[in-house]
């Protein structure tokens, strides 16, 4: 009895630490991908960062005026605001009521 | 042989020839022993899985060396509208661990052919001293810099991930943003503030203070400030000033959308102004504002209830003090009505109406608006009022068109800001929801006051005879006040040869949204100013090229512009 009861404990415990041993290993193979996976995240994260600090820099209005004045463009003044009922839309020969006028 | 008996148990065991008799209590207790250490062993394995299955593994750690500097994450800061303004990017600086590396001329050889700005002296003798485990080569390269020395292969030669600072909207605004230093840490303007305020995050995101992470929002608008800097270095050259300042406040919550300053400074190069570099003349200097500051007289008699705008004042005769004779610059036959006094900008005018008050009751008034004490704002305390220690007679009348007392331009933008939004103290406010608390609407003025006010700043700019004419923007309804403030020279007395322009205007003057105040050192009289030098010739253009260039931007649409109903 005594014996029976031994082994079994052997082979539970020879059982338990090969259930150990492989849930250790899959663990480490999970942390393992889990670390990549952040490096991955940070590297990402890294040219999220670069990117909006190039998006911010393209858009600078240091460097958008000068291009926009080559343009021809200028900034916006007072005698350029209408209100929208007043904005009636140009007519012409061949349109009467001006483009803007919806045709099905 | 040994034998050993118990009494009274005769139960005998036989071992590899020889022979040890145990009693059965004893082979008993050592069965339950062996079984308990067994069972002990099975649970704990047991108890191990257990608790893999229920809480998992703890999160792995990377190993990886400590870092050198303590370098810390800082929040974005964005504009108003959110655009960046200031972020923090990560970036390789090399580094080399002496002890590794095995042929120092060939590796100081080939460092030097990939990085043209490192010296041969400098690297030798970084490099050389085997006993070192750490140097720094070369900190915050370009990525594909750091990666090609790295895939050279050079025994000891390595890079590793730091944060660097970058604003990548340039100089913009460099005066509220400040600085960081090699450390990422906040040394001045907003920078500073984010550090005492907010907390930061070191290299693994823990806190250093229980403060909510995400982008810090001020209340600059970058298109705003772009406008405003930008005219502002016009008006310096139009003028040949030696530097200017210019600040655009909402009149009513103290947000400043744009404050700006000439000399201008860069905050991605700290070392070159935050010691000893241009100040911000908007906040970190004091001037005498000069006859700005009339504003604040006549508001005070009539808050007081000593004048009405109709009221005659005794101009033609000048004001005598001990020795002090204080007159206009012109001789004047008849007196003035308090709303000529402000027009005319008379000094004797606002003199007299500050004698009236008495000394005391003007410091009470000033101090209601906030311009004699200290105000802390969120990109450092404003430079503090210079006021005279014996506050008498000559004091009153100087300090009533702006002599003898001088303050930070936005102290006064502010009291300006206050006086004619109806008489709420207004602080000024630099980022929104953060540091500082919420607006509380104090009445310090009272709303008569402050129409009063803004018909006088209206008709300063609308009638012919009024010293602002030159700030009058078709559509925005501009009401403003000169000021033209004699500067005292090297001899330690005003000796007339150079003077600082102010203009302060509120728009649309009915019920303004925003106060502008621009400020000119030392401008020269010019063919394009009519040979003047006062700040109607100068100031006031300036300040109507700000708010036509910006009051679209700040959304406020023009006088024949109702918002659109449908």
């Amino acid at each position: 009895m005594l014996r029976f009861l031994t082994l079994g404990m052997v082979c539970l415990t020879i059982a338990s630490a090969a259930a150990l041993y492989a849930s250790t290993f899959r663990t480490r193979a999970i942390a393992h991908d889990l670390a990549k996976a952040e490096r991955h995240l940070a590297t990402l994260q890294r040219d999220v960062e670069t990117l909006r600090a190039e998006r911010a820099y393209l858009s600078r209005p240091e460097r958008i005026a000068p291009l926009a004045r080559d343009l021809g463009l200028r900034p916006a003044d007072g005698t350029q605001f209408r209100e929208i009922k007043r904005a009636e839309p140009e007519t012409t020969a061949n349109n009467r009521r001006g483009d803007l006028a919806w045709r099905p | 042989m040994a034998k050993r008996e118990t009494p009274g148990n005769d139960h005998k065991i036989r071992n590899s020839g020889s022979e040890r008799s145990y009693s059965t209590t004893q082979q008993a207790s050592r069965i339950v022993l062996v079984v308990t250490a067994m069972l002990l062993g099975v649970g704990l394995v047991a108890g191990q899985l257990i608790r893999l299955a229920v809480q998992g593994q703890d999160r792995p750690r990377i190993a990886a060396a400590a870092p050198v500097t303590d370098v810390i994450s800082r929040p974005p800061i964005v504009d108003r509208d959110g655009r960046v303004l200031a972020l923090d990017i990560r970036m390789p600086s090399l580094i080399a661990d002496p002890s590794q590396i095995i042929d120092l001329e060939h590796t100081i050889d080939t460092l030097l052919a990939m990085l043209p700005n490192a010296d041969r002296a400098g690297l030798r003798r970084k490099l050389s001293n085997a006993d070192s485990r750490f140097a720094w080569i070369a900190r915050k390269v370009s990525t594909a810099r750091a990666e090609a020395v790295f895939h050279l292969g050079l025994p000891g030669i390595n890079y590793r991930w730091e944060t660097k600072r970058t604003y990548p909207a340039g100089q913009v605004a460099g005066h509220v943003l400040g600085a960081v230093n090699i450390s990422n840490r906040g040394v001045a303007g907003l920078e500073a503030f984010l550090d005492r305020a907010r907390g930061l995050t070191d290299r693994d995101g823990a806190k250093d203070g229980a403060f909510e992470t995400g982008p810090v929002r001020t209340t600059i608008r970058l298109g705003v400030q772009h406008a405003l800097e930008e005219e502002l270095a016009d008006a310096v050259a139009t003028f040949q000033a030696a530097g200017a300042s210019g600040i655009i406040l909402d009149a009513r919550s103290g947000e400043v959308a744009a404050i700006a300053s000439v000399p201008e400074v860069d905050p991605a190069f700290p070392q070159d102004w935050v010691t000893n570099g241009p100040i911000s003349l908007a906040t970190a200097g004091t001037l005498e504002l000069g006859s700005v500051f009339k504003l604040m007289t006549i508001a005070m008699g009539f808050d007081l209830g000593l004048v009405e705008p109709e009221t005659l004042i005794a101009t033609h005769k000048p004001i005598e003090i001990g020795k002090a004779r204080i007159s206009d610059g012109r001789a004047r036959r008849k007196p003035l009505s308090v709303r000529d006094v402000f027009l005319k900008s008379s000094n004797v005018g606002a003199g007299r109406i500050a004698l009236a008050a008495g000394a005391e009751r003007q410091q009470a008034f000033l101090a209601r608006l906030g311009l004699l004490g200290p105000i802390e704002t969120e990109v450092g305390p404003l430079a503090r009022p210079v006021a005279p220690k014996n506050w008498g007679e000559l004091e009153t009348v100087t300090i009533s068109y702006g002599h003898g007392i001088a303050l930070s331009p936005l102290q006064f933008a502010a009291a300006a800001a206050t006086l004619v939004n109806g008489g709420y103290r207004v602080r000024p406010r630099f980022t929104i929801a953060h540091g500082l608390p919420d607006v509380v609407r104090t009445r310090v003025v009272r709303p008569e006051t402050s129409a009063m006010v803004r018909r006088m700043m209206r008709s300063n700019v609308m009638d012919p005879s009024g010293s602002g004419a030159a700030a009058d923007v078709p559509g925005y309804r501009v009401g403003g006040k000169t000021g033209t403030a004699d500067v005292v020279g090297e001899t330690g007395r005003y000796d007339g040869r150079d003077v600082n322009t102010s203009f302060v205007a509120a728009f649309p003057i009915d019920q303004p949204r925003y106060v502008v105040l621009v400020t000119l050192i030392h401008p020269k009289a010019s063919k394009k100013t009519g040979g003047g030098r006062l700040a109607g010739d100068n100031a006031a253009p300036a300040t109507a090229r700000i708010i036509g260039r910006t009051a679209p931007l700040l959304g406020i649409l023009p006088e024949q512009i109702s918002p659109v109903a449908e």
